[in-house]
Parts: structure tokens; C-alpha cells; sequence
């Protein structure tokens, strides 16, 4: 008999040390005990005014405790703002970009995987089928890893990506923009699926990038050299970031802002370094392009494609900088033009 | 529970929750614990759960309207809020704020009453 009461009294003592363990564990640890100590007070307070002076029973107890509600739902009370993985404000943003590197990881993969399909020689196609599929997995997985965590940080910091702010002035609203100055969506989105498009070729089929001759058999001289390309990927995929940086902030803001501008051409200007770093060392060209070249197509060395080549090779960086300062010009002049200063 | 009442439902408690912290500011001239304060405001009719106030008292208390002791002399040990001065000064603020309120809403809602007896006639 008193063994059985001994154990019922442990069995209530464990379903309120439950409760009130439930509510906060997740609680800051400075506040955690004082909590803890105000919670089983007030769970003996209202014990003491359901059953009077009489000993609580168990039932007495959970009628109690489901007074005070779910322990998670307290505990939500007592911490000071919600927590959120990604916040409802940019949870669109979020899927939205989600959207996009998906679809051109998925587009990239694939077209690399029929391309490859397509340039080898031998094989079973069924192994070009699942190698299909293992890149799209993979590849799919680590761009929602990616996208999720930058999210994800952004969230924990509570960064803003725009400025909404409780002192928000009527003259600080930005006047209506002109057609030309906003910037439909398509645009940056292609932008996008564009340079994800590019990189994966990089990484994962660089040796398509180059003259393929489709034939008995199908060659292709690659006008990188690959053992050079994999020590600076690292980089490229930098500049490749970048870009889809760019084109993120584009997104966000819809029309051509000083902002845009600014952001345009501060990440330009860094692609564009990066790119003279990376091509100014000649070794990246494959030294035996010319040699592959007209071996292949019997020509006899003829010296005007070696100097196609050098001149190519040289003005590389050339023209990959006008590039980026036509660029720069252009989003200039539109955001000075027809943008909005914000 | 009908949508209507769940509609009514939650517009009264919003309705309600606007007045929690001057409730209960107003009953923290002198110490008072948690559940005396429960009990207290529903002595007066103004039901507002443990489960809300206790994270309330808490909350008041870092904004600094409120300060905190532990009293241990007793049977059981148990958190005494009370006021500080900043929270006095803020209560008398927020008393004249509520008497506007009300007396705004008394005309709003009685001028709405005028106007239908004006138009059945």
C-alpha cells in the first residue's frame, strides 16, 4: 500500500518536473531557472485553488496543466520573437530564386549529359542515363543546400534586403518609373540560368568547350587547358557567383536604381579583375590547340591559325573587358536616364 | 464552433488585449505575485490567463515598468512584481490616453445611435 502511493506521488511530481522541463528547455539560459521556479509555483498556486487543502490527484493535475496550455505554446510566449529558418518576408524571394536554380541546374545538367552523350565514342548508354540522373540529384541538392543557408543566414541576421524602416517619408517615395526603366523580369532570370548554364560546363564538361568534330569518330580539342582550368575553377566560379549576384539584385529591385548601377559595376569590376588574374597566365590555353587543330583537318602548319590563335588568345581579356565596361555604360546611363534615386 | 463566433471570437479577444498592460499596471502600486494578480483581475472581471500574464509580468519588467524579488519567507517561494517609479509615470501617461479613448469612442458609438434614431424618424 504505501509503496504503490510512494510511486503515484513520484508520477506526479515527474508529470509536473515534465511540463515545466518542456516549456523551457529551449528558453534562454539566463531566465531558465527563474522561469522554471515562477512556473512550478503557479502550477501549485492553481492546484491549491482547484482541490482546496486535500492532497491533488493526478487528474486534478492534467486539468491544470492543460489550463496553462500546450508547454510548446507557452514557451513561445515567454521567448521574445518568433524564429523563423527564413523569415515570411523574403520567403517568396527565396522560393523564387529556389525556382530559378533549379530549373537551370536541371537544364544545364541535362544538355551537358547530351552533349557528352553525344562526343563519346563508347559506352553504354544506360550508364549516361544514370549519370544523368546522379548529376541532376546531386547538383539539385546542393543548390537548395546553397540558396536555403545564404536564406537561411540572412534570416538569423536579420538582414534587409530592402529598406523598409517605421520612418518611412512621403518625399522618400521614389517617383513613378518610366517603362524603360524597369527591368522585366525575364531578363535577369535568363541572366541566371545563363551563367549556372556556364558554369556547370565548366565544371563538369570543360573539355566541350572547343572545336567538335562529329564523325566515325567524334573529337573535340578543347581550347582550355584541363589541368589548369581545374586548379583555377575556384575562381571562375567566383566570377560565376558574382554574376548571379548581380542579377539577383536586378531582380530584386525591378528597374534600374543608382543601386543597381552601383552594385552592377562594383561586381563587374570584380569579375573583371578576377578574369585578368585568371587569363593573364597563359598556361590556360591548351598548348596544343593549333597542333590538334591541324592535325585534325589536315591543313599543313599553317602559320595563320597559330597567329588566330596568339591574337585570339591575347585579346581575350581585351574583349572580356569591353564587354564589361559596355555593360557598366549601359546600366549607367539607363539608371541616370530613366532611374529611380533610391 | 460556428464561424461567426470564431469570427467574434477573436475580434473581442484583440479587442481585450489592447488593455492587458494597463490592467495590469494598474494593480502594481504595491508587490503583488502572479497568480494573486490573476485572481485579482478576475475578481474584477477582467479575465486574463496565467499562461498570458505570466510572460507579460516577465515582459514589463525588462522594458523597466516593473521590478522583481523572490520571497522565500513563506511556504512556498514566489516572484513579487511591483512597479518602479518609471513604470508610475508611464501608467499615469497611458490613464489619460485611455480616458481620451474612451471618451472619443462614447461619442463615435453614441453619434452612430443618434444618427438611427434620426433617419427611423
Amino acid at each position: 500500500m504505501k509503496q504503490s502511493k510512494s510511486n503515484n506521488e513520484v508520477d506526479k511530481n515527474d508529470i509536473i518536473a515534465r511540463y515545466v522541463y518542456a516549456v523551457t528547455k529551449d528558453l534562454p539560459a539566463n531566465s531558465r531557472n527563474d522561469i522554471e521556479e515562477e512556473l512550478k509555483t503557479l502550477i501549485y498556486d492553481m492546484l491549491e485553488e482547484h482541490v482546496g487543502d486535500k492532497e491533488p490527484a493526478k487528474k486534478d493535475i492534467e486539468l491544470v496543466l492543460k489550463e496553462l496550455g500546450h508547454p510548446r505554446e507557452l514557451s513561445e510566449k515567454y521567448m521574445d520573437h518568433k524564429k523563423y529558418l527564413i523569415g515570411p518576408q523574403y520567403f517568396h524571394l527565396y522560393i523564387m530564386v529556389l525556382k530559378i536554380v533549379i530549373f537551370a541546374v536541371v537544364l544545364g545538367m541535362t544538355i551537358a549529359s547530351i552533349v557528352e552523350g553525344f562526343t563519346a565514342n563508347q559506352g553504354n548508354p544506360w550508364n549516361y542515363f544514370a549519370h544523368w540522373i546522379g548529376g541532376l540529384i546531386s547538383g539539385i541538392s546542393s543548390a537548395c543546400v546553397w540558396v536555403t543557408f545564404i536564406f537561411a543566414f540572412i534570416e538569423y541576421r536579420g538582414i534587409k534586403l530592402d529598406e523598409i524602416t517605421d520612418d518611412w517619408i512621403i518625399n522618400e517615395l521614389p517617383e513613378v518609373p518610366s517603362k524603360k526603366a524597369s527591368i522585366p523580369k525575364g531578363v535577369p532570370i535568363s541572366g541566371i540560368i545563363f551563367t549556372i548554364f556556364v558554369a556547370i560546363l565548366f565544371t563538369f564538361a570543360p573539355q566541350l568547350m572547343g572545336v567538335i568534330r562529329i564523325g566515325e569518330i567524334t573529337t573535340t580539342i578543347p581550347v582550355f587547358n584541363l589541368v589548369v582550368l581545374e586548379k583555377v575553377l575556384p575562381l571562375f566560379l567566383i566570377c560565376f557567383g558574382l554574376g548571379i549576384l548581380r542579377e539577383i539584385i536586378k531582380l530584386i529591385e525591378g528597374r534600374y536604381t543608382t543601386r543597381v548601377a552601383v552594385a552592377t559595376i562594383s561586381l563587374d569590376i570584380i569579375s573583371l579583375i578576377l578574369t585578368i588574374i585568371i587569363f593573364s597566365r597563359h598556361e590556360i590555353w591548351n598548348p596544343n590547340f593549333v597542333a590538334q587543330i591541324t592535325s585534325l583537318y589536315g591543313f599543313g602548319a599553317d602559320i595563320s591559325i597559330q597567329s588566330i590563335w596568339n591574337n585570339f588568345t591575347n585579346f581575350f581579356v581585351g574583349v572580356f573587358a569591353l564587354a564589361f565596361f559596355i555593360d557598366s555604360i549601359d546600366t549607367l546611363y539607363r539608371s541616370y536616364r530613366y532611374g529611380v534615386s533610391k | 464552433m460556428s464561424e461567426r463566433d470564431e469570427l467574434l471570437g477573436g475580434l473581442i479577444l484583440e479587442l481585450r488585449r489592447g488593455t492587458i498592460v494597463l490592467s495590469v499596471l494598474s494593480q502594481m502600486e504595491n508587490p503583488m505575485y502572479g497568480y494573486a494578480l490573476v485572481q485579482n483581475l478576475s475578481d474584477k472581471k477582467i479575465t486574463v490567463e496565467a499562461n498570458t500574464l505570466y510572460p507579460l509580468l516577465r515582459r514589463l519588467e525588462k522594458q523597466g515598468l516593473l521590478k522583481s524579488e523572490w520571497e522565500t519567507s513563506g511556504t512556498k517561494p514566489r516572484k513579487y512584481y511591483v512597479r518602479t517609479q518609471l513604470g508610475a509615470e508611464v501608467y499615469q501617461e497611458l490613464k489619460k490616453h485611455w480616458e481620451n479613448i474612451v471618451d472619443s469612442m462614447n461619442k463615435l458609438l453614441n453619434g452612430e445611435v443618434e444618427m438611427n434614431e434620426t433617419i427611423e424618424k
